[in-house]
Parts: C-alpha cells; structure tokens; sequence
C-alpha cells in the first residue's frame, strides 16, 4: 500500500471517529496533533472534508427518493387524460394506490408536522418560512444551514418561502420535486397524484428520479402542474381558481359549477362524517357557492332544500340520493 | 504569509474541485495507474505549502503547470525513461492548454453520480452509509438495527465514504485492499 493511501485511510478514520457522540477535547488534541505533522496530513483531511460535505449536500437533497423501494410508474392509461380534463374544469380527486417505500425514518433535525382530519395548522418553520397545512396531512422538513427541504407525505400544504437565494427551497411529494425560486405556492399531494399551483412568485416542478428523462415545468400564476404515475400536465389556472382552491386557509370551500361527486370528494377530506352518493345518476349534478369546510350538515340541508335531493344521515354518514 | 484558515479554505474552494480535471491529466500523461494517488498526494502538498507562502493570482494555471512540473520531476529522477514518455512531455505543453473547461456540473450530475457510487459499494456498506448520511442516524441507531457492533459501523463508514469520495472526486471508486506487489518501480512503465 502507497504511503498516501495509509495517509488517506487516517483522515478518513479521523472523519469518522470525529462523529463519535463521545468526541471529546483530548480526541481533538490528538486530530490536531495528527494534522501538524505534516502538510500531507493536513491536505489529505481537507480532501476528505471537502468530499464528505459533497456527499452530505447531495445526500440531503436525495433523502427522499433514495429510501423509496420501486418507484411505480404505471404505464399511460387512456381515462387519465379524462381525469385530467374533469381536473381542469373542477377538481375530482380520484385516486390510484401507489404506496412509496418506507420513509419513516426520523433523521437529525428532522421536524414532523400532522394535522387530523378537519385540522388546520401554520407552522413557522426556522428560516422564517411558513407552512400552512390543510386537513389530514403529513409533512416532514429538514431545515440547517445547508438546505431547506420539505416532504409532503399526504396532504395539502401552502408554502410561503423566505427568500434566500444560497439554500434554495425544495419541496418532495412522491416523483415530484419542488424548487422554490421564492414565492407562494400550494402542494397537494394524494398518493401518487400532486398538484402544485402558485399564487406568488414561480417555481419549478421536476422528477425527483433523475436516473430518468426529466420533464420539469417553471410554472408561475396562471398555471398548475397536475402530476401523476410518472406523468405531468401543466394546466390553466385563472387567479380565481387560485383564490378558490385556497379558500381552505379561511376555512372555506368554493365551488364552481362542480359536479357533486367532486364536491363529496372536498367535503370528505375535512370531516370524518362521510358524504355517499348511492345514487350515479346524481353524481353530475352541478354546485356552486362557498361553504364551511367542516359543516357538512349545513351543505346536506342545502342538498336537500335547494336540489330537492334525499339526504339521510344514518351510522355517522351522509347518505345521498334522489327523491322517490 | 498567509493565514492557515484562509489557505485552508482556498484549497477547498479553488483546489479540489479541479480534482476530476486533474487526474484526467494525470491519467493522459503518467502510464502507471498506481502511482496517482501518491503523485496527487505529493501535488497537493506543493500546492498547499506553495499557498502559505502566498495564494496564487488564477488558481486553475498555477495547479495545472504545478502538476506538469512535477510530471517532469518524476520523469528525471527514473533510471529508465522511455522515448514515448519523452515525447509524451514535450507534448504536455499543448495539453495543459488543452485542458478542456469544466463541464458546469450541476446538483443532477452530482445526484447521479452519488447514485453510481453507492451502488458500486457492496451491499451492506451501502446500507451503513445510506443509514448513516441519508437517513441521518447515529452511529448507535445503525448498529442497533442492523445488530452488530458500532465498530462495525464505523469500519463500513471508512470504508464507504472514501470509496464514495474517490468516486465523486473523478477517480475509479475501487479501493485497493492489499498492496498491488512490485509494480510501483516502474515510473514509466509500458502496459
């Protein structure tokens, strides 16, 4: 073995051993002794540093998709692009299981926000950013010098960024990536399906798989990406439709023209009390109007009063159909 | 006389990212693979105490014609020189000038690279550097949940981590266990 290469397994022990959780001033007197016995020392340990800082950057920007077991991309399913047209009209929530590999772990400095169904949270994170977290979500963030990263494990989340331009901020919800180029902007996140629209600012939407082609978008107000099994979809979205599909953070559902079976979707994503539509007939049924998030019986009486329609609350659901 | 921090931090800011770039010069212009860890070795040693003296105008040149004088040096001091290793120097000139720009590496190339790396380790040191630099436990959580010794860990860490270095620095990722017998005599070999 070649002397640089003994040199180089020392600093790389030196790295390792400095970790030791009992590290204490005389294993630094002897790190230093070490390294002021000869410059070939001390070169070698700043290579090793320089590297280990290398990986550690890249490592904290690749938590995410490396813990994931088997990314799924499903192949393109023609009723998707259906899906995606109801998605631009309304918002139909209509999920495919994809379940992501095991992200459970909790590393240093690791923060982990939840809401419960119905729950409604701002959370101030250390760089001076807010979260805002909507009903029934999850959502982890590492925030040090080096980095600002969020991942949005299920939910919904509103992001308001504190500018900085050295650590940028990068937002994971399942294949996506979200680089924060400074703004305000929202993550839905349902299994494998995102959505992210901005209300201030731009940014920009990639895969977090980067062993595959990429498609990333820059979207910025007056846009969304809707984001499925490995496929992206850059939509319209009018200032008002922002407006609306934020409507939550005031503790409000709006709604345009929706079909009913969208509107069920909302309303079941804040309340434990569930609304079933027995009947396909009605499922098309048009709604407009804003309502209380987590006043379900108010909307079951308007239901009832203003569509003429059965509304029957029975073993804590809300049961839909159409007058006999 | 410069400060020790301030030339500490120019190394790692100027210096060793032209680490990849540097051994590809190595490589181009020393036949013997061996010798480059010790011929970057002994570079970096000259650089560093040349950057205490004082720090150089344009890092780039000064590191490259640094390595081109030491090439040279080795040359001299070998009892045999082959012609080609001969008109491998006078063309050395023209190849330093050729150097080509650094490609901007971005955070993706950096990412893939990582990826290639890790997965080159062999399986169980790559689960101790994942648990350890990815997922963020201490050197105790991994030894619990893989049920053996931290000292264990720590022998996987080393061992990683300077593969995975090498690696990300431009070099092979393979690390020599043993030494490779007699052939480090030979300054300028022929394969």
């Amino acid at each position: 073995m070649s002397n640089a290469t003994r040199i180089e397994e020392s600093a790389v022990a030196w790295c390792v051993k400095r970790e030791r959780a009992d590290w204490s001033a005389s294993d630094q007197a002897e790190l230093d002794a070490w390294l002021s016995e000869s410059t070939a020392h001390r070169v070698a340990m700043l290579r090793m540093e320089y590297g280990w800082q290398r990986v550690d950057r890249m490592a904290a920007l690749r938590s995410s998709s490396l813990s994931q077991v088997a990314p799924v991309h499903s192949p393109y399913q023609p009723d998707s692009k259906k899906r995606w047209l109801a998605m631009a009209a309304g918002f139909l929530l209509v999920m495919s299981l994809s379940i992501f590999g095991a992200q459970q772990w909790m590393g240093n400095g690791t923060q982990r926000y939840v809401t419960m169904v119905g729950g409604h949270e701002t959370v101030p994170l250390k760089d001076g950013s807010n979260v805002e977290l909507n009903t029934n979500t999850h959502l982890r963030a590492v925030v040090d010098e080096k980095a600002r990263v969020v991942w949005l494990d299920k939910g919904e989340a509103y992001f308001e960024v504190a500018h900085d331009e050295k650590r940028p901020f990068v937002v994971y919800a399942g294949d996506r990536r979200i680089v924060v180029l400074g703004t305000h902007f929202l993550v839905r996140r349902d299994h494998d399906r995102i959505e992210v629209m901005v209300a201030e600012g731009r940014v920009r939407v990639e895969g977090v798989d980067t062993t595959k082609p990429l498609k990333s978008a820059i979207i910025t107000p007056g846009n969304m990406v809707v984001s499925e099994s490995g496929s992206m979809m850059v939509a319209m979205a009018s200032p008002e439709k922002v407006e609306s599909e934020l409507a939550w953070r005031r503790g409000y559902l709006v709604f345009d023209r929706t079909s009913l079976a969208s509107v069920a979707e909302q309303f079941n994503r804040y309340n434990e009390k569930k609304i079933l539509i027995e009947d396909p007939k009605i499922i098309d049924t048009r709604i407009s109007g804003s309502f209380e998030a987590n006043n379900v019986d108010a909307f079951g009486r308007l239901l009832q009063r203003a569509y003429g329609l059965s509304v029957v609350d029975h073993k804590g659901q809300l049961w839909i159909a159409q007058q006999e | 006389m410069e400060d020790a921090g301030q030339v500490n931090e120019w190394f790692m800011r100027e210096v060793l990212p032209l680490e990849p770039l540097l051994m590809r010069f190595f490589r181009r212009n020393w036949r013997n693979e061996s010798d480059l860890v010790d011929l970057r070795q002994e570079l970096y040693v000259r650089i560093y105490e040349s950057g205490l003296k004082g720090l150089p105008s344009q890092t780039k040149p000064f590191v490259f014609m640094a390595a081109r004088n030491l090439l040279i040096n080795h040359v001299r001091r070998a009892r045999i020189v082959s012609i080609e290793a001969v008109a491998d120097l006078d063309a050395m000139n023209v190849a330093i000038d050729m150097v080509t720009p650094e490609r901007e590496v971005t955070a993706r190339d950096e990412l893939r690279q990582l990826q290639i790396g890790l997965n080159n380790l062999p399986p169980r040191c790559r689960e101790v550097v994942m648990l350890r630099r990815i997922e963020g436990l201490s050197q105790r959580e991994v030894a619990a949940q893989l049920s053996v010794g931290e000292d264990t860990v720590e022998k996987h860490m080393m061992y990683g981590m300077r593969a995975l270095i090498n690696f990300m620095l431009g070099g092979s990722g393979k690390i020599e266990r043993k030494p490779k017998g007699s052939r480090k005599h030979e300054a300028v070999g022929h394969e």
